[in-house]
């Protein structure tokens, strides 16, 4: 922090580590960084007044106080995020733009639904050219449905995801989800019958060894983690208290801080 | 009947509704000042309750869309602060707002009555 002529190494920790939080709470709401950084800055600014009333040196509880006063660091991306949707929503010299600039983009979010809902479709004509035997029309048309499906759900999943990141204001979330869930059950499962129609069987048995391959690496991954955050090592004593700025300001810390 | 907690749910809407106005307002009536002089004069004002995670994003945004100019100023304790003052674009969306504002306050008004219906 810049002109922290009177904080001690903790201290500084702790407003670094608000600051870094508010950061990050902006960034996940998708604010631009020339509006994190006016942002941090205000509060820096705020920080130094609020402790200018403190007796000098600052100790950590003064510190804790003042940032304990401050707003939660998530506050900062509920605001940002409703204010740009109340913005949009009031500011009467914004309004025809924006709805010129709807009109002309596609909404991703319901394009990803569709697009998911031609592979639930081809999975049912699926069904029924196995139930009416050879019939070139239900193959076909199942054929060209999971293609559709199988190409464009991603494609429209990706656009919408890239919308949603940068406008967190737009629906469309729960449609974006249920729809990847619905494109990761359904294709994989397709692309397998398909594959082992097409290779006698063959196919599926590679898909089995592959398969468990993948699920051993998953496994051995998720292992490692485990023990990784079980086991501690001697840096991180150090770092996790200064960091732990959302803890309540009647919480202690799980380590004592060690002496400087 | 609503709680407690759907009236507060309510208000902080419509605070958040207001909370343009109210900072485009206060810059205006301030002439200049820095965020925390702003959210200190908000503050003072009963029933707006605008915290700096309201007003900093907000300023910050109206800067970016040309309501109001910022400037730095050298502090002798801490960092530079940043001056904000509003600008011609900013004082016509002030007025505009303004203008609306009064009127849906009048309405507002208007339907409520001189005293509500449970004080009758």
């Amino acid at each position: 922090m810049s002109g922290a002529s009177s904080f001690d190494d903790q201290g500084s920790d702790l407003i670094d580590a608000y600051l870094i939080a508010v950061e990050n709470a902006l960034i996940a709401a998708g604010a631009p960084r020339a509006d994190r950084m006016q942002v941090l800055q205000d509060l820096e600014t705020q920080i130094t007044e609020m402790l200018s009333a403190q007796p000098l040196p600052f100790t950590e509880e003064a510190i804790r106080a003042v940032l304990d006063k401050l707003e939660p660091p998530s506050h900062f991306a509920t605001a940002y995020s409703s204010g740009s949707k109340t913005r949009e929503s009031t500011s009467p010299t914004s309004l025809a733009t924006q709805r010129s600039f709807r009109l002309s983009r596609p909404d991703w979010p319901i394009v990803a639904a569709v697009s998911a809902a031609i592979l639930v479709l081809s999975s049912l004509f699926a069904m029924i050219a196995a139930a009416s035997g050879p019939n070139d029309f239900w193959i076909s048309l199942t054929l060209l449905s999971y293609f559709v499906g199988f190409v464009s759900t991603p494609i429209a999943l990706w656009k919408a995801y890239r919308q949603l990141r940068s406008d967190p204001a737009a629906p469309g979330r729960d449609l974006v989800l249920k729809s990847a869930i619905v494109f990761g059950m359904i294709a994989p499962i397709l692309f397998v019958l398909l594959a082992a129609e097409a290779t006698n069987g063959a196919a599926p048995i590679l898909f089995g060894i592959v398969a468990f391959f993948y699920a051993q690496y998953l496994l051995l991954r998720r292992l490692w983690r485990y023990l990784s955050d079980a086991l501690p090592t001697p840096s991180s004593a150090s770092t996790t208290n200064s960091a732990s700025r959302n803890a309540p300001s009647s919480a202690h810390p799980a380590t004592p801080m060690p002496a400087m | 009947m609503p709680t407690s907690s759907d009236i507060d749910q309510w208000s902080t809407q419509l605070r958040k509704g207001l909370a343009e106005l109210c900072v485009l307002a206060a810059v205006e009536r301030l002439g200049e000042a820095y965020g925390y002089q702003l959210v200190q004069f908000l503050t003072e004002h009963d029933g707006l309750s605008l915290t700096e995670s309201t007003v900093y994003p907000l300023l910050a945004r109206l800067a970016r869309e040309g309501h109001l100019n910022v400037t730095s100023t050298p502090s002798p304790s801490g960092p530079p602060r940043r001056y904000y003052h509003i600008t011609a674009s900013g004082r016509r969306s002030l007025a505009a707002m303004s203008q609306h504002w009064t009127a849906v306050a009048a309405s507002i008004q208007r339907i409520i009555g001189p005293t509500s219906s449970t004080e009758k």
